[in-house]
C-alpha cells in the first residue's frame, strides 16, 4: 500500500520534495494558490495538483484527509502551514509536519507550542542549513559534517587534492598503516555518483570522501587526508537573510564577522540586534567592496541569500582572491553538479536538508527503524538494534561475511562507541550504524532484525 | 528520436498483445477435433498460435534487442518520447493484431487484415465482412470472431492505458503516455498517481464488461456472443458477430440492456468511479454528462417523431426502440444497429450524419470529437460576443463550477479546426474514388470519428468491402488519427519534432 502524502506549498522546498517523493512509489496531492507553480508541478511531476489557499477549509475538504499519511505544510508563511496543519489534523489526517522560519514556536518559553496546531514534527530549513553552515566553519576544510549519536560519532566528508597522501592508496592500505586512527570509509562520491567502498577500493584525486569516526578523532581524520583544518578569524557572510542573521548571531562573540547585504532598509533594520558583526550596506558581487573590505584575510566566506546565482558567483570571486573555505547556499538541485566542479568547498541548501529531514521522519516512522536520507549524494543510514535471534548471531557470521554494498560505520556497546575493524565483534543489543544505498534497506534489516 | 527507451516500452506493448491472442485459441480450441487440419476450428486454432508466437517472440526479441542498446542510459521518459511510444505503439499492434485473419481459414488479403485490425484496435467498428469479395462474418469461424471483438476490448480502454498499469514506467513521461491515449482535452487523473488511475480505469472497464456479459447471458444470448457483445459494447466500438448485427437476436430485452450500457461506456469513467468507490452519484451534477443526457433524449424524440411522421413506422411500437437504439449507437460512436436508418426521412438523416462528429463525453471509451469541446467552443463563442458588447468586462469560460484555462480553450479551438479539416480533405480524397457525395462525407467522418456503419454504400446493412484498397488504407489512417485525437499523430508529421 503506497503512502499517501498531501503537500501545501509548491515553491523551492515544496516543489523539491515533491519531485523526490515522487520517485517513490507515493501518492502526492499538491496545494498552492499560485498557478503558475501548479503548473510547473503538473507539467513536471506525477501528482494530483490542487489550486487554492492551502489554509482554506474548503480547500482542505475537497482532499480526503482521513486516508492522508503525511501532511506537510511548507508553504513560506509560517501562519498559513500553522492553520492548515490544524485543520488537515483536525480533518483526519494521520502525521502532520509543519515547516517553519520562525525558531519561537519552538521556544522553551513559548505560549503557543506547535502541539497547540496539533503538529507532529516541526522542520526548520532555515535552522537547519544554519546548524550545518556553523558546523562546516567550526570544522575547516571537511565538506559536509553530520553528527549521530548525540555527537559521539561524525560523518565528515573531504575533498581529496592532489597533494592528499591518501590518494592512490586502497581502503584497506591506508587502515592498516594508520591503526591507531579508528575511522571507517562510509561513501565516496565520484563523477557525480556516489559509492559504498569495498577495502580494496583505491582513493583518486577529486574524489569527495565520506569518513565515520568518533568525534573526538575527526582532527586526526583532516590530517590523515591531508587537509588539516585551520584557524579562522574572518568570517564574511553575505545576505542578511534569515540564515546569514542565524549565522552572524551564532558566531559574533568568536570570530570577525563582515556581513554584506543588499538592502538598506534590511540592513538598518536588523542592524541592532547584531551588535558584534559589521553590517555593510552593498552589493556583494561588487570587487571594490569585497576588495576594501580586505577579502584577501577572510578566512571563510559564505553566500546565504535568496538569489543562487548571487551567491554561486559571489562565491567564485571569492575564491578567486584566495578564501580558504567558501560556503555556498543553494536553493534548488539544478546546479549541484556544475558548482562541485567549480572547486566551491562546500554546498548547503535549505531545501535538501527539508528533504533529509522529512524522508527521515517518514521513513522511521514507517518502518521503526531510524533512517536517515542524505538527498544530495542518494544515500541512506540506518541505525538499528542487533535483535538476540537475528541472522547474523544465528548463522555466526563475522564482519567480513557482510556484503560489500553496505558500511558498517559503528557500534555502540553500552553508550560506548566502537569503530569497528576486521576483528571487531557484533553482540546482541548492540546498536549499530550502517551506511548504504537506499536499494539495501531490507537486506540489511534481514541480517540484524 | 527512435530511442532504444521507447522501443522497449512499445516491445512490451506488442508482447501482451501476442499474450492477448491465448483467450481466442482456447475459444477455437473449444470446438476442435485435435490434430485434424481439415477441421476449420482446429485449423484457426494453429493460426492464432502461429499469431501469437510470432508477436510475443517479435515483441521479445525488440525487448532483448534495445535492452542491449538502451543499456546505462536514463529511465525517465521525457514528454516528447510520448508521442513517439503511442503512434508507434498502435501501429505495430494493429500490424501485429491482423496476423489471426491473414493466417485463417477464411483469410483476408493484406490490406482487407490490416483493416479489419485497425477498425477493431481503434474501435470503429467498421468492416469489410459481409460482403461478396470477402466473406459473411458468420463464416468466420468461432476463435477468430472472438478475437475480432476482443482487439475493440483492448482498443476500448486502450492498450497503452493497460501498460502503464502494470509496467514501471518512470517520470512525467507516464502521464504524457495516458494523455495522448486517454478522451478529452485534459485528461483528469482520478488518483494521484497516472499507474493507480489506469488500473483503476481497467478495473472499472473490466467490471463492467463481465457484469454486462453476465445479463446478455440472463437474457438468452450464449456465452460466446454475450461476451463478445459486451466486448464491443463497453469499448463503443461495434463489431458484431452477425451480419445483421443486434437486430439478429430480435429481443427487445437485449436492445434495451445495450442502450443502458452504451450510455454507460461513453460516460466519464471518473463519474462511475465516485460513484462505484465513494457511493455518491454526481452524474447530473456534471454539466458535460447533462447535456450529453439530453443530447441523447432530444435526438430520440427527434428521430422518433421525423421517422412516425414523414416515415415508414406508422406509430408502432418499434419506431420509439429503433429511434433510442439508433441515436444511443451512434451518439456514443458504437455503431451497432437494429434499423436501416438508410430508409429514414431526410431529418432523421441529417441528424445521424451530425451525430457523426458529436462523440460521447470526455474521459470514456468513446470516438469523435467528445461533447465536452463542442461546449467548451460554444462558450467560446458566447465569450467573444459578450466581448463584443462590453469590450472592458472580464468574463472567464467555466466548465462546472471550475474555470478553463486559455491554454486547453485554445487547445480546443486547434483541435476542431484540425478536425473539421482533415474531415474537408478526407472527404475530398474519397470522392476520387467515384463514390457519390453522401458516401465520400460519410466514409471520411465515420473514419476519424471511429463509428462504424455511415451512410451512402457505407450504411448499416452494407460492409466497407467495397472499397479501393487505397481508400481502405486512407481510412485506416484516418481512424488512427480519431482514436489518438489527431494531435499524437500529427505532431510526427510537423518538422520542428524532428529536430533534436
Amino acid at each position: 500500500m503506497s503512502l499517501r502524502i498531501v503537500i501545501v506549498g509548491a515553491g523551492q522546498v515544496g516543489y523539491n520534495l515533491s519531485k523526490s517523493l515522487a520517485k517513490k512509489d507515493y501518492s502526492i496531492t499538491v496545494v498552492d494558490n499560485d498557478e503558475n507553480k501548479c503548473l510547473k508541478v503538473k507539467n513536471a511531476i506525477d501528482a494530483k495538483v490542487v489550486l487554492g489557499n492551502g489554509a482554506s477549509q474548503r480547500i482542505l475538504q475537497k482532499i480526503d484527509m482521513t486516508d492522508v499519511d503525511y501532511f506537510l505544510a511548507l508553504t513560506s508563511l509560517d501562519e498559513i502551514n500553522l492553520i492548515a496543519s490544524k485543520t488537515a489534523k483536525t480533518l483526519g489526517a494521520r502525521k502532520v509536519i509543519a515547516r517553519l522560519r520562525s525558531t519561537e514556536f519552538s521556544h522553551k518559553n513559548s505560549i503557543l507550542s506547535p502541539e497547540a496546531f496539533l503538529i507532529d514534527h516541526v522542520c526548520h530549513p532555515e535552522k537547519a542549513a544554519h546548524e550545518e553552515i556553523e558546523k562546516l566553519i567550526r570544522r575547516t576544510s571537511a565538506v559536509e559534517v553530520v553528527n549521530f549519536h548525540n555527537d559521539k560519532i561524525t560523518l565528515l566528508g573531504i575533498k581529496l587534492e592532489n597533494s592528499s597522501p591518501l590518494v592512490g592508496r586502497s581502503v584497506s592500505n591506508v587502515k592498516l598503516a594508520n591503526p591507531f586512527i579508528n575511522h571507517q570509509t562510509a561513501v565516496i562520491f565520484r563523477n557525480d555518483e556516489s559509492f559504498v567502498p569495498h577495502s580494496d577500493t583505491i582513493y583518486n584525486k577529486d574524489d569527495v570522501v565520506y569518513f565515520i569516526t568518533r568525534t573526538e578523532d575527526v582532527e586526526l581524520i583532516q590530517q590523515l587526508s591531508g587537509k588539516p583544518s585551520f584557524d579562522v578569524n574572518n568570517i564574511m557572510i553575505v545576505g542578511a537573510g534569515k540564515i546569514g542573521r542565524l549565522l552572524s548571531k551564532s558566531l559574533q562573540y568568536d570570530y570577525n564577522i563582515r556581513l554584506i547585504e543588499k538592502s538598506k532598509t534590511k540592513a538598518e533594520k536588523y542592524n541592532p540586534s547584531l551588535s558584534n558583526t559589521l553590517m555593510l550596506v552593498g552589493n556583494a558581487l561588487d570587487p571594490e567592496l569585497l576588495e576594501s573590505e580586505n577579502i584577501f584575510e577572510m578566512d571563510c566566506f559564505i553566500a546565504a541569500t535568496e538569489d543562487e546565482q548571487t551567491n554561486i558567483m559571489s562565491c567564485l570571486l571569492a575564491k578567486d582572491y584566495g578564501v580558504k573555505q567558501v560556503v555556498v547556499h543553494i536553493s534548488t538541485t539544478n546546479y549541484i553538479k556544475p558548482i562541485r566542479r567549480m572547486g566551491i568547498d562546500a554546498i548547503v541548501s535549505k531545501n535538501v536538508s527539508a528533504v533529509n529531514e522529512v524522508f527521515k521522519f517518514i521513513h522511521t516512522d514507517q518502518q521503526e527503524i531510524e533512517i536517515s536520507r542524505f538527498e544530495d549524494i542518494d544515500i541512506d543510514s540506518i541505525e538499528l538494534n542487533v535483535t538476540p535471534n537475528c541472522k547474523y548471531l544465528r548463522k555466526k557470521y563475522s564482519i567480513n561475511d557482510l556484503p560489500d554494498s553496505i558500511c558498517l560505520g559503528a557500534v555502540i556497546r553500552d553508550s560506548k562507541v566502537i569503530i569497528p575493524n576486521s576483528q571487531s565483534k557484533i553482540l546482541e543489543n548492540d546498536k549499530i550504524l550502517v551506511f548504504l544505498k537506499p536499494q539495501y534497506i531490507s537486506k540489511v534489516e534481514n541480517i540484524f532484525h | 528520436m527512435l530511442k532504444a527507451k521507447n522501443l522497449n516500452i512499445i516491445s512490451f506493448l506488442i508482447f501482451f498483445l501476442g499474450l492477448s491472442m491465448l483467450p481466442s485459441s482456447l475459444w477455437s480450441l473449444s470446438s476442435a477435433s485435435f490434430f485434424n487440419y481439415s477441421d476449420r476450428n482446429f485449423f484457426d486454432f494453429m493460426a492464432i498460435i502461429k499469431s501469437s508466437s510470432i508477436t510475443c517472440f517479435s515483441g521479445a526479441f525488440l525487448y532483448f534487442i534495445t535492452r542491449f542498446l538502451g543499456k546505462n542510459k536514463k529511465n525517465d521518459l521525457k514528454e516528447k518520447d510520448g508521442f513517439i511510444i503511442v503512434t508507434l505503439g498502435w501501429l505495430f499492434c494493429v500490424l501485429f493484431s491482423s496476423l489471426p485473419y491473414y493466417f485463417s481459414s477464411t483469410p483476408l488479403s493484406f490490406t482487407n487484415s490490416f483493416f479489419e485490425s485497425m477498425s477493431g484496435l481503434t474501435t470503429t467498428g467498421a468492416t469489410i465482412l459481409g460482403h461478396s469479395s470477402t466473406f459473411q462474418i458468420e463464416e468466420l469461424s468461432i476463435g477468430i470472431l472472438f478475437w475480432r471483438s476482443f482487439t475493440q476490448f483492448i482498443g476500448g480502454m486502450g492498450i497503452i492505458v493497460f501498460s502503464i498499469a502494470i509496467l514501471p514506467i518512470l517520470g512525467i513521461g507516464g502521464v504524457q503516455l495516458f494523455r495522448a491515449e486517454v478522451a478529452g482535452p485534459v485528461a483528469e487523473k482520478i488518483t494521484p498517481r497516472v499507474k493507480q488511475t489506469a488500473k483503476l480505469l481497467w478495473g472499472i472497464y473490466v467490471g463492467l464488461v463481465l457484469f454486462q456479459a453476465l445479463i446478455l447471458k440472463f437474457e438468452g444470448m450464449t456465452l460466446f456472443d454475450s461476451l463478445c457483445h459486451s466486448f464491443t459494447t463497453i469499448a463503443t466500438a461495434g463489431f458484431s458477430t452477425k451480419n445483421a448485427s443486434i437486430a439478429a437476436f430480435n429481443s427487445t430485452t437485449i436492445e434495451l440492456t445495450i442502450i443502458v450500457f452504451m450510455i454507460i461506456a461513453a460516460t466519464n469513467f471518473s463519474l462511475h468511479y465516485l460513484f462505484l468507490a465513494k457511493g455518491r452519484f454526481d452524474y447530473f451534477k456534471d454539466e458535460e454528462f447533462k447535456i450529453y443526457f439530453y443530447i441523447i433524449i432530444l435526438v430520440s424524440l427527434t428521430l422518433f417523431l421525423d421517422i412516425n411522421l414523414n416515415g415508414t413506422y406508422n406509430w408502432s411500437p418499434n419506431s420509439i426502440k429503433d429511434a433510442i437504439f439508433t441515436t444511443t449507437s451512434l451518439v456514443t460512436t458504437t455503431g451497432f444497429s437494429t434499423a436501416d436508418f438508410e430508409s429514414f426521412p431526410s431529418l432523421s438523416k441529417m441528424c445521424i450524419f451530425f451525430l457523426f462528429f458529436l462523440g460521447g463525453t470526455a474521459g470514456s471509451t468513446t470516438g469523435a470529437i467528445k461533447i465536452i469541446r463542442t461546449m467548451l467552443i460554444f462558450k467560446y463563442l458566447s465569450y467573444e460576443l459578450k466581448k463584443l458588447i462590453h469590450p472592458q468586462g472580464v468574463y472567464s469560460i467555466k466548465i462546472g463550477k471550475s474555470v478553463v484555462s486559455d491554454d486547453v480553450v485554445k487547445n480546443t479551438l486547434g483541435f476542431y479546426l484540425f478536425y473539421i479539416f482533415i474531415f474537408v480533405c478526407t472527404a475530398i480524397i474519397f470522392s476520387f474514388f467515384e463514390f457519390d457525395m453522401v458516401t465520400s462525407l460519410s466514409i471520411a467522418a465515420s473514419s476519424i470519428g471511429n463509428i462504424g456503419p455511415g451512410l451512402g454504400d457505407i450504411g448499416p446493412t452494407d460492409s466497407w468491402g467495397h472499397l479501393p484498397s487505397l481508400a481502405k488504407w486512407m481510412s485506416t489512417f484516418c481512424m488512427l488519427l480519431g482514436r489518438l485525437e489527431i494531435f499524437t499523430v500529427m505532431i510526427l508529421f510537423s518538422k520542428t519534432f524532428w529536430r533534436t
